[in-house]
């Protein structure tokens, strides 16, 4: 028999589990012309090593197809006739075979899986740029969970169609049709009695790769439930003790890991039988051929060389059929990979695009201005109501207002975060839609209450993408909003380490960070979502500190919690349900006495303040 | 196993020193594993059989051409021989791998079962200093390679083992000599599969290790895109990501390249071989020292040879890595839970029947750092007790202690009377119903997430009356008529995204619906506004009444009614006493309630105007 007996590690029920599987199971075409086509673009740049790597697979196929040819010639020509010249020089081309064989094999095997990976790699970071140049609202509805797999296993699937797919898919046809021309060419009449099994064969793995397929689709449903089960149960671990019901989630777990046991009985015995139903066509086909080559030798129609010869072709062709069900699988996974991946490059939902071009700035206008502004996160919800205000250069607005009364939004709405549904925000007078939104984003800068920090240094954090930025710059940058001691705190200074999303600094800490972060940049209007998280009363005087500060010599809207930042405004605006109630400095809105509200409830707030400290008295 | 290659083709057996406690796993499926060893022997013997048949027929033809007669029968026998052999070959073949493959996938199945089940008990800390990304992936990749050695590695072992004992013999006994020859390249091949696999191991772990990396910075650019748009890092991010994704390029491109090496090189090993029978067979054949027929056998056996030897770097890789994923999984498996039930003798008795809480100098230090620090307080059965103070104060972590979530010292805290690490877990957790701050909730709908706690009744059903109850008095009455599918709403990662306060009330309801006799809300009322707070605190206080009940607040206005207020700072109890008493005293409590007032004054001008 051939080589191809005892091939147990091969096949694809020996393959370690693949990486998680997508949690959706959008199984299509296994070759779907346009996602190929896209495809291909990515690995086009790279065309030149593309094309020597098809150009070998020929090469390679030759090199192996003329072994056999010259073991034939060997028996026929020297071994049977007993015939020991010229042996020497059949050894040699055999050797140049295989030798061949080896160069032209590794450098088709490395010159794909480079294009492969140059072309993943290219995908890769062409997909992270548009994610990041994607609109806010996008993120908003897209769990971060899909957004991964999409990132990272979905494009290793389709980087698998380049290390065992296509060109190997290619590869076989190729030797396919190299065995036919070859045995044809030896002997037509024992090629045609050899393939006599071949339609018998590409039957049974047709049969079977249906089979196998189900069964693998099956496995990887259940794997992706589980890794889910697991992925969700080891996060909501807690809530799972503390409710004391481990017993329950075993039982649970065990059903979904029974499940996917069983799947993967299913797919074992499919796999085994497909294995073992081909080896043994391909015996009986040898038998067969042994039988007939044999009467036709004693006929003296057929030569040993060629009988021997054609055992070896058989073995070559039947081992890439098997494979077939494999090779099948592994590109409806890339395929329907691919598609995922595609899908998320044509979401067409850019980040504050242009709307026309800026035109000149009119003179003498208000820095900020929100003309007749409406807005909602949803059409039919606006979140801000008909809202207009306008802010000078070097003013400081409070705003305040109850939660989900439209405060937060407004500071979204400013950078160009999202776009309004009526009415116009403009900057120097400028609409933002007309302005580089790059540009527009570099005037201002956002101080929002939940302080994101990226993993890697202090310095990094506080400089945050401006290399431009010396130590000394941003050690002075944090002492002027009291961020020092934060540094001063680790003996690392700027070089300490920042865990993922900054969890060893305090939340007073990343306030202070934030602050620096936000002076170093130094913009010329300041958005401010002051923490309504309680501190201590330190960090609480360090924080009022690098608010003032911050806010010194700039346009500033801030939405206040403390009271010492509203005195501070110039303007305070009351937000309520989207609309502007009431606007004026503190001591104006103040001075409206019974007949303004803010005034009113200030007041009995502060009657609040007195009755706590009288009865504290008491 | 990691350093003698010997020991592999020696023997099918698991290698003692590394794997002593897996024995037993492996126990239930040894009957299979010898059965589809015998299967695998029967097969080879199978497989062995049909050159020799060739041989047979083929030294038939050649001695025909000479002597006709009787030759025709010979060939035909063999011929139909060889089919039947084939197909027995065929069909036996297919028992093994299902037996082996099978085993493997029971010794998997059993693994990750015990694994998750230990997972369960082991104790907060664990969870805590262990990443979700990292058990995950000691549960499927690592045990993956487990399965992997147990199945197909443990096939092929026995498989490459079977196949060298018999082939050689036979090759020897066809021509001792022509075997040296054949036999030459093999060391060379051994050396070879060896070097390469430890590359390939060493590349492929580069590229997981990469890939981590890579996905740790996707997260935090999906977790921080408002900051990265804020502050137009976009170039920023990008090149910090072309720079991890072009590292991951050169470590992939490593592996290419010895893999690149490897595959065609075993290929044409194995080809090695045919190009030795043809130089020195030949020769043998027209010496006549062998016949044509034996050459031709001896060709096949050959080949039947270097499928095994091919496998055999393969199969070092497998055990390598089964062996590496085992240790991680063991790592896991003798790790034991710090906070475990208490003996059983002890624990039994135990019945909480006046849930009163007591803590003297109770103190909780976790990974070296001192979060509490010699609290005490006592609370009678049905009070409530408040606690308060700045964020990483150590409020959770003092609840948290009290559900043994951390270690505690015998005697430190005590609830109903009973030492709490006299009680066991199940008896006391199941005496309280704690809302943890962030409100996590299953995938799943949202009456089966407030029933969580109390559906396990043996039917698994539910108690929908009691889940309504809950849902009412934590306030979503009004949320759930929105919500699609009311009750039966699929929320968490894959379904709905509720908003913060929902989730909050969601997970409050939870604790709610378990009846507890002990309730914990630990700050779960923080994303919700102070107007709704205020209903369900309203709504809430029958509920309070009959319970002992601890509350982490946010907002002080929230709590000010508290039989007792514990201010905490910094991991030690600052203040104690009743609102009155603190305010008069002026301290930390105070201070934080005036600021707190700000706040207060200013979203209330807003929310009443």
């Amino acid at each position: 028999m051939s080589r191809v007996s005892t091939n147990d590690a091969g096949s694809t029920a020996n393959k370690p589990p693949g990486r998680r599987a997508p949690s959706e199971e959008l199984l299509g075409q296994a070759l779907d012309r346009t996602l190929l086509k896209r495809i291909f673009g990515f690995v086009w740049p790279y065309k030149r090593e593309l094309i020597v790597a098809v150009a070998l697979l020929p090469v390679v196929s030759l090199f192996e197809i003329a072994q056999p040819y010259l073991l034939k010639k060997a028996i026929d020509e020297h071994i049977a006739v007993g015939r020991l010249a010229g042996l020497d020089r059949v050894g040699l081309a055999y050797l140049g075979a295989l030798l061949g064989q080896y160069a032209a094999g590794f450098a088709q095997i490395y010159l794909t899986q480079l294009i492969g990976q140059r072309g993943m790699n290219t995908l890769r970071t062409r997909v992270h740029e548009h994610v990041l140049s994607l609109s806010a609202s996008f993120f908003d509805r897209t769990p971060v969970g899909r957004l991964m797999t999409r990132m990272t296993s979905d494009i290793e699937a389709l980087n698998e169609m380049f290390a065992s797919g296509l060109v190997s898919l290619l590869g076989d046809m190729i030797r396919l049709v190299f065995i036919l021309v070859a045995i044809f060419g030896i002997d037509w009449k024992l090629a045609l009695f050899s393939m006599g099994t071949a339609p018998v064969l590409f039957g049974i793995a047709a049969f079977f790769r249906r089979w196998v397929r189900d069964a693998f689709r099956e496995i990887r449903t259940k794997l992706a439930r589980m890794n889910a089960f697991l992925q969700e149960h080891l996060s909501g671990m807690k809530v799972v003790q503390a409710f004391a019901q481990e017993s329950r989630v075993d039982r649970e777990f065990d059903a979904i890991n029974l499940d996917y046991r069983r799947a993967n009985a299913r797919a074992i015995t499919a796999d085994a039988a497909l294995y073992s139903i081909v080896e043994a066509v391909g015996a009986i086909a040898v038998a067969g051929l042994l039988w007939h080559g044999g009467n036709r030798i004693a006929g003296g129609t057929l030569t040993f060389g060629v009988l021997v010869a054609f055992v070896e072709y058989l073995g070559k062709f039947f081992a890439p059929i098997r494979d077939l069900s494999t090779k099948y699988t592994v590109m409806q996974q890339a395929m329907a990979a691919a598609e995922r991946v595609f899908t998320l490059l044509d979401t067409t939902e850019p980040d504050a695009p242009l709307v026309s071009a800026s035109p000149a700035p009119r003179a003498a206008c208000p820095l900020i201005e929100l003309d007749h502004v409406t807005f909602g996160y949803r059409a039919d919800r606006p979140v801000l109501d008909d809202v207009s205000l306008s802010i000078a250069a070097g003013e400081t607005v409070a705003i305040v207002g109850a939660t989900g009364a439209g405060k937060s939004t407004i500071i979204k709405l400013l950078p160009r975060l999202y776009d309004l549904q009526g009415g116009a925000i403009r900057i120097g007078g400028a609409d933002v839609r007309t302005l580089d939104p790059r540009a527009l984003r570099r005037r201002i800068v956002v101080v929002s209450q939940d302080v994101f920090m990226f993993s890697g240094t202090l310095r990094a954090n506080i400089a945050l993408g401006d290399d431009a930025l010396t130590d000394a710059q941003i050690l002075v940058a944090a002492r002027r909003v009291g961020a020092e001691r934060v540094i001063a705190t680790r003996p690392e200074g700027l070089d300490a380490r920042v865990l993922e999303r900054g969890v060893n600094f305090s939340a007073g800490e990343r306030q202070l960070v934030a602050f620096a972060r936000a002076l170093a940049r130094d913009p010329e209007i300041l958005i401010l979502d002051e923490a309504t998280a309680s501190v201590d009363p330190e960090a609480e005087r360090a924080i009022e500190r690098g608010i003032g500060e911050l806010m010194r010599g700039r346009t500033s809207i801030v939405i206040a919690h403390r009271l010492s930042t509203v005195k501070r405004a110039s303007r305070i605006v009351v937000i309520h349900r989207g609309r502007v109630a009431e606007e004026g400095t503190h001591e104006a809105l103040l001075a409206r006495g019974e007949t303004g509200i803010y005034a009113r409830l200030y007041r009995l707030q502060m009657v609040g303040h007195a009755a706590s400290a009288s009865e504290a008295a008491e | 196993m990691r350093e003698d290659p010997d020991g592999i083709t020696d023997t099918c057996a698991v290698p003692s020193d590394p794997l002593p406690s897996i024995r037993h796993r492996l126990r239930p499926e040894l009957p299979g594993i010898w059965l589809g060893c015998v299967c695998l022997a029967a097969t080879n013997a199978l497989a062995l059989t049909i050159p020799w048949l060739i041989k047979g027929a083929i030294d038939a033809l050649r001695a025909g051409a000479r002597t006709a007669g009787g030759l025709h029968a010979l060939v035909v026998r063999n011929a139909i021989l060889i089919a039947a052999f084939a197909v027995g070959q065929a069909l036996i073949r297919t028992w093994s791998r299902i037996l082996i493959f099978n085993a493997g996938r029971n010794v998997e199945y059993q693994l990750r079962g015990d694994l998750f089940r230990h997972l369960l008990r082991l104790d907060g800390g664990f969870h805590r200093r262990h990443p979700t990304g990292d058990v995950m992936s000691r549960l499927t990749n690592d045990l993956g390679s487990v399965r992997a050695m147990f199945g197909p590695g443990l096939l092929n072992l026995c498989n490459t083992a079977l196949v060298y004992a018999t082939t050689v013999w036979l090759l020897v006994h066809l021509s001792p000599r022509l075997t040296l020859f054949a036999l030459l390249p093999y060391p060379a091949l051994l050396v070879g599969a060896r070097l390469f696999s430890r590359r390939m191991y060493a590349a492929s772990r580069g590229i997981q290790e990469q890939l981590g990396v890579m996905s740790t910075s996707i997260q935090e650019d999906l977790a921080g895109i408002a900051v990265i748009k804020h502050y137009t890092l976009e170039p920023t991010r990008e090149a910090k990501f072309r720079a991890l994704n072009d590292e991951y390029l050169t470590r992939a491109l490593a592996l290419v390249r010895a893999r690149g090496t490897l595959s065609p090189l075993f290929a044409v090993l194995g080809g090695a071989g045919t190009l030795i029978v043809l130089w020195a067979g030949g020769r043998e054949v027209i010496l006549g020292r062998m016949t044509v027929g034996g050459l031709v056998a001896f060709n096949a056996y050959l080949v039947l040879l270097s499928w095994p030897t091919i496998a055999l770097g393969w199969i070092i890789g497998v055990w390598q890595r089964g062996i590496a994923g085992w240790v991680r999984v063991r790592e896991l498996l003798v790790t034991e839970p710090r906070i475990a039930d208490p003996p059983v003798a002890a624990g039994a008795a135990v019945t909480i029947d006046s849930p009163s809480i007591e803590a003297r100098n109770l103190s909780v230090e976790v990974d070296g750092r001192r979060l509490l620090d010699g609290v005490s307080f006592s609370l009678p059965a049905g009070a409530t007790l408040a606690i308060v103070g700045p964020t990483g104060a150590g409020k959770t972590t003092l609840v948290d202690a009290l559900v043994r979530m951390h270690e505690v010292a015998p005697g430190a805290v005590r609830i109903g009377g009973h030492d709490l690490t006299q009680i066991p877990l199940a008896t006391l957790r199941g005496q309280i119903g704690y809302a943890p701050q962030d409100a996590f909730l299953f995938s799943a709908t949202v009456a089966e997430n407030i029933g969580f706690g109390i559906a396990d009744r043996g039917d698994g059903t539910l108690d929908l009356e009691r889940v309504k109850r809950a849902a009412e008095a934590a306030g979503l009455t009004p949320d759930l008529a929105i919500l699609p599918d009311g009750y039966d709403t699929l929320v968490g990662e894959r379904g709905l995204t509720l908003s913060g306060g929902q989730r909050q009330r969601v997970a409050l309801a939870r604790a709610l619906a378990a009846e507890p006799k002990i309730l914990i809300l630990d700050d779960s009322l923080s994303s919700v506004d102070a107007q709704t707070e205020r209903e369900i605190l309203t709504r809430l206080k029958p509920i309070l009444a009959g319970r002992t009940s601890i509350l982490i607040a946010h907002r002080l206005a929230a709590v000010k009614d508290a039989d007792r207020i514990l201010v905490i700072d910094r991991g030690r109890v600052v203040e104690s006493g009743t609102h009155v008493e603190l305010m008069g005293a002026g301290g930390l409590y105070a201070s934080l309630y005036r600021t707190e007032l700000d706040a207060e004054a200013l979203a209330a001008v807003a929310g009443a105007a």
